[in-house]
């Protein structure tokens, strides 16, 4: 097997949005499986999948948020949230879901770069 | 010469998909080499063997089917997601005790383990959102 690839993957989308934030979880996991080098972020209205109260019951869809404390046990370390859109979501303050980076839009820009491969959600 | 995998999320009828067949065509046409069609969410309905669109429009799975056959390309429809759609192969629709298979000859159901592969083994990974 060839070495490790980075894999950055981004989701842009709010909770209930659609099921694209849902698909970037389950190839995140498989790219994990595959042993990759995996990176998430968090960015725009993406970043409330990180609110500790996210419930979609009712709704017909998953709770992806529910589902994100598991990462560790994946080994996926790395998790990215932009910055600017965690400070206008006021979410810090009700604490978050899962340990995350924040990043400034100069270092998303940086790990896009870095990445070999990205899959934007 | 280089090898893309493609990744299609979005049904027929969609700018999305269109766009994804004419740059597989592209792909090709150009001396380049497909790895893998991978069909995933939505995407999965290219596949679809049952559908009859009206005379005037165009059969985009009829379209991808004789693209991946005259160039013997490799297509697999995410399970999951197929299953979750009701896109089934004559194995599946055994399994579920369903009247009829509708996935179209020359796709494959698989894994996502195969966008994967197909995302570190080609040279390209180019993805067609809804």
């Amino acid at each position: 097997m060839k070495a490790a690839r980075k894999i950055l993957i981004i989701i842009r989308q709010a909770p209930l949005s659609s099921e694209l934030p849902a698909a970037a979880l389950d190839i995140m996991l498989t790219a994990a499986a595959f042993e990759q080098d995996v990176t998430l972020l968090f960015s725009g209205d993406g970043v409330y999948h990180l609110g500790s109260d996210q419930n979609t019951r009712g709704t017909g869809m998953k709770n992806i948020s529910q589902a994100l404390p598991v990462l560790e046990l994946y080994d996926i370390k790395k998790i990215l949230v932009d910055e600017q859109a965690l400070t206008k979501s006021r979410l810090q303050n009700q604490g978050l879901i899962i340990k995350s980076v924040p990043v400034s839009l100069a270092e998303i820009a940086r790990a896009c770069e870095d990445a070999d491969l990205v899959f934007n959600f | 010469m280089q090898s893309f995998t493609l990744v299609i999320y979005a049904a027929p009828g969609t700018q999305s998909s269109s766009t994804a067949l004419n740059f597989a065509r592209a792909v090709l046409d150009s001396g380049n080499s497909i790895y893998r069609l991978f069909f995933f969410q939505d995407g999965v309905f290219n596949a679809c063997s049952f559908n009859i669109p009206p005379q005037d429009e165009e059969n985009l799975p009829a379209a991808w089917q004789q693209l991946i056959q005259e160039n013997k390309l490799d297509a697999v429809v995410c399970v999951a997601s197929a299953l979750k759609r009701g896109i089934v192969n004559a194995d599946e629709a055994d399994r579920y005790e369903l009247p009829a298979g509708n996935l179209r000859q020359g796709f494959e159901i698989s894994g996502l383990g195969q966008l994967i592969d197909g995302a570190i083994n080609a040279d390209r990974l180019i993805n067609f959102l809804p």
